[in-house]
């Protein structure tokens, strides 16, 4: 019985979440790209190749109360009110430059020990055959 | 038999249930029915429900997709292939009455049921590749002859996602888990899903 209940009740929801139209806009990954879509419409508005400039086009769109973000198999990844989601996904854009630039910097320190050990084992091949040779004369 | 009815012939778990969602997303979004068998029922009387549901749809999807141990040395799973011997069984032994009645066989992978599978060649065999977006497309495109009015893919998908926000948040507000297959029957499920036809 209780279960019957919740049922009902359930269904209710859905049937009021279907029949209203927010200012929700979703941005749903798919084979075209990063499509942004008005809550109520068939049609997306805008396809972007880059989820980044998806989440900024949303922002733009005037009636845009809260961005959800869709995951590859549709469910929710992010939902958040403009400004957040805009925030967010700049921070990870940032944090991931920042790992990038770390990165290079890394490798370009190891590289420059490299040439430095190199130079420094050339240097001393030349002493030692500058060494034989005084040796010899 | 019944012009609207698909009967559904697909595995019940948490790993499946990302595509079993927008199977019957869009199955109801073309204006189906879909068919499908609670796992909860006794032996004898799941099959017999099974083979009514069978007698009853014009169409039946089958995917063997799933027809392979989920761990290492476990056997592989049986059931979905022996459901689609026995619907292919019920066309064949009612060559009139059945006449109509069509097929589509989904895997995750192109002729990779040739390897194990191989009497069914011939048939409306699709591959939606475990992508949600993909099985969308296979079924739309599948239904296409028979609906010319058919919406594009694109647009269920889209439908779809937005029906995903309200699953979520409902069922989350609820206390069900809306990744749990189990946190409600597959009835349930599919009387809800007529609604998501609102969002049109």
């Amino acid at each position: 019985m209780e279960q019957k209940t919740s049922k009902g009740k359930l269904i209710q929801k859905f049937i009021n979440a279907a029949s209203s139209n927010s200012g929700r806009v979703h941005i749903v990954p798919g084979k075209d790209g990063w499509s942004v879509k008005k809550e109520g419409s068939t049609r997306s508005m805008l396809v972007f190749a880059s989820k980044r400039r998806a989440v900024i086009a949303a922002k733009e769109i005037a009636s845009s109360e809260q961005i959800v973000i869709h995951r590859l198999d549709g469910a929710i990844a992010k939902r958040s009110s403009t400004s957040f989601a805009l925030v967010a996904v700049e921070d990870v854009t940032l944090s991931r430059l920042e790992n990038t630039r770390e990165k290079l910097r890394v490798r370009f320190a190891r590289s420059k020990r490299k040439r430095r050990v190199e130079t420094y084992k050339r240097h001393r091949i030349l002493k030692n055959v500058n060494r034989i040779k005084s040796t010899n004369h | 038999m019944n012009e609207k009815n698909v009967f559904i012939n697909c595995p019940f778990d948490n790993q499946y249930f990302i595509l079993l969602k927008p199977l019957l997303f869009s199955i109801i979004y073309i204006d189906l029915n879909p068919q499908i068998s609670e796992t909860s029922d006794s032996g004898e009387i799941r099959l017999h429900k099974i083979k009514n549901l069978m007698l009853h749809s014009k169409y039946s999807i089958h995917d063997l997709s799933r027809m392979e141990p989920m761990k290492n040395k476990e056997l592989p799973r049986f059931n979905m292939a022996f459901e689609c011997g026995i619907d292919f069984g019920i066309k064949l032994s009612n060559p009139v009455t059945m006449a109509d009645k069509k097929f589509l066989i989904l895997d995750k992978e192109d002729f990779r049921y040739q390897r194990v599978i191989s009497d069914i060649s011939g048939n409306d065999i699709k591959s939606h590749k475990n992508n949600p977006e993909q099985i969308i497309k296979v079924i739309r495109d599948w239904f296409k002859p028979t609906n010319p009015n058919i919406p594009r893919h694109k647009e269920i998908w889209l439908a779809f996602a937005e029906f995903e926000f309200d699953y979520e948040k409902i069922l989350n507000s609820e206390g069900y888990d809306p990744k749990d297959i189990h946190a409600l029957t597959f009835s349930d499920i599919i009387e809800m899903y007529p609604f998501c036809q609102l969002h049109l």
